[in-house]
């Protein structure tokens, strides 16, 4: 996705003057032609997350749309209060990039972990929070952010993700990405990759059994589709890369109460505590119980064929 | 337009009889600041453009000070000032761009304003024009190591058309800034740092002056030495000073002292 990213902004830099790009010292060899290109537009701010975000927000006072870039834990964690106070109170629109998101750094420990990323985000009034799972989805969510009048924060993670099928410009509705009848797996992000993955498996075996949907947007929220999931389905899962504070999780109980529906809900996904060992990311997954393998044992549970 | 003195006199004085009317506190750093406003706003509004000079508090909680200066200004009614802090006033305690124009950033967090200057700046860099952003500091608040992050970054990218100006009044919240963290040498510091730095007693007009027309190849620091509640000696230089109020006795003394009512009748009759 960190590809896709400079992608957009080698091709927004021709028509856009008013892009720029900050970088905390990060993007070894991925931003060089857009770097060579548009030498102007691109600042190295230096392993300085909070003036980073403070300078971001002098250039957007001055009416240019920066996109600032770093290490979702880096990025969300220090320059908080910055993001807070500059971005959204003095309301100086930032597009912010957290690359990495949830356990894409898994062997990193627990410094690089950003299971709190979306939950700091979203505890920040009027910014807009994404978390697409592929390329060209990331594009989509790019373009809005940068139209729009209020903060966004997106979460992405490394390098190879594929696009999900069925994501379209809508983007504050939740995709379908897989039709079923019993249980809905509601996710984003990478997780959704293996929630497809999964999902399919079981409606081989037991066609039509398991829906998936992917959440591009975790605010703004298409509130009366995402009632209408709960309408549609008994039993919910949620399968996310984040704590269970904060996060799609969250969302969804909240969204739930509000909206008095009676769906049982389900949590796949990192526990509360500090992982500190080193894992990659395949075998984290596995340890705890939020891969492919372990989002199959627990939708056969829910459907009560285990 | 009334010359620089008179309008430093007549800012503090409104000053004074607002935090005695209204309280709410940081009445000192608010007195240590006003030449240092007065001067800006004076170079801000003299020419035929006003963009050629952006002003920056980051200090926001010298917001009184800052009314008091832009009402002499006649951006704001000086009447305003009965209402400073008070409910549903659109003068905080702390400044807030949502109520005033002339406030580009709302404040009250320290250690901001700094890096924000930087932004500013450099998009004056890219756009290639020269407006110059001043960005006022508090020495206190030059404790926040995000201040140090921002100098570095304004030193590598020679932003030479930003420049600070610290409130150096050598008093903090609940100490003095040298009992706190040591000598606060922070002339030194700018200039370790790779800025040009000035060093100016922040309450003579002819020192301002002359520092604000400087150019320089780097970013400059304007070390403004000022007294914290200057101009009242009850006041001047406490610490205690830094979140009290007068009381109406002092403020009637202050007059008489003064000899205020030779250039501000106006104002007291405001707060009668």
């Amino acid at each position: 996705m960190r590809r896709a990213l400079a992608e957009f902004l080698y091709e927004k830099a021709s028509t856009d003057g008013k892009l720029i790009f900050l970088t905390g010292d990060l993007g070894f060899e991925v931003f060089e032609n857009f770097k060579k290109d548009f030498p102007n537009r691109y600042i190295n701010a230096g392993i300085a997350e909070s003036n980073m975000v403070a300078t971001a927000a002098g250039l957007s006072a001055a009416g240019f749309k920066p996109i600032i870039y770093s290490i979702a834990s880096f990025m969300t964690s220090r320059p908080f209060e910055f993001i807070k106070i500059l971005g959204a109170y003095n309301n100086f629109p930032l597009t912010i990039i957290g690359a990495g998101g949830g356990l894409t750094y898994s062997s990193g420990g627990a410094t690089h972990h950003a299971l709190d990323d979306l939950a700091l985000m979203l505890m920040i009034p009027d910014v807009n929070v994404f978390s697409p799972a592929g390329p060209q989805e990331l594009k989509m969510c790019l373009e809005f952010a940068q139209n729009s009048s209020n903060t966004s924060y997106i979460r992405i993670g490394k390098f190879g993700e594929l696009d999900l099928p069925g994501i379209n410009e809508e983007i504050i509705t939740p995709h379908q990405i897989l039709e079923g009848e019993e249980v809905a797996i509601l996710s984003h992000g990478s997780s959704s990759t293996d929630c497809l993955a999964a999902a399919k498996k079981i409606n081989q075996i037991l066609p039509q059994s398991v829906a998936a949907y992917h959440f591009t947007s975790l605010r703004p929220i298409n509130n009366e589709f995402l009632q209408n999931i709960f309408n549609s389905y008994s039993k919910i899962l949620v399968v996310e890369d984040h704590w269970p504070i904060g996060g799609l999780y969250q969302i969804v109980l909240s969204a739930l109460q509000v909206g008095n529906q009676h769906c049982s809900v389900d949590r796949l996904g990192p526990p509360h505590q500090f992982l500190d060992y080193p894992l990659d990311n395949l075998s984290v997954k596995e340890k705890f119980n939020f891969g492919e393998n372990s989002i199959i044992l627990k939708v056969l549970e829910l459907l009560k064929r285990l | 337009m009334k010359d620089l003195e008179t309008l430093a006199f007549r800012s503090r004085i409104l000053t004074i009889l607002s935090a005695w009317k209204c309280g709410s506190g940081h009445l000192s750093s608010s007195l240590s600041l006003i030449e240092v406003l007065v001067a800006l706003f004076a170079k801000k509004y003299s020419g035929t453009d006003e963009k050629k000079v952006r002003i920056i508090l980051s200090k926001g909680h010298s917001a009184l000070g800052f009314y008091s200066v832009l009402s002499q200004f006649e951006r704001i009614d000086a009447k305003e000032l009965k209402a400073y802090n008070m409910n549903d006033s659109r003068l905080g305690s702390h400044t807030s761009r949502k109520s005033l124009d002339e406030v580009e950033f709302s404040a009250g967090s320290l250690g901001m304003g700094l890096g924000f200057g930087c932004g500013l700046a450099q998009a004056e860099r890219i756009n290639k024009t020269s407006n110059k952003i001043f960005v006022i500091l508090g020495d206190g608040e030059c404790n926040e190591g995000s201040i140090w992050e921002s100098a570095n970054y304004a030193a590598a990218n020679n932003l030479s058309n930003l420049v600070a100006i610290i409130d150096s009044n050598k008093v903090q919240a609940v100490a003095r800034a040298t009992d706190l963290l040591g000598d606060s040498t922070l002339g030194n510091t700018f200039l370790s740092f790779g800025w040009e730095v000035v060093e100016i007693d922040g309450h003579s007009f002819k020192e301002i002056e002359q520092a604000l027309k400087i150019n320089t190849t780097k970013p400059l620091a304007i070390l403004a030495n000022t007294v914290s509640g200057k101009s009242i000696p009850l006041f001047e230089d406490q610490v205690s000073w830094h979140y009290r109020n007068p009381s109406e006795a002092d403020v009637k003394a202050y007059i008489q002292i003064t000899e205020a009512t030779k250039v501000a009748q106006d104002l007291i009759d405001l707060f009668k």
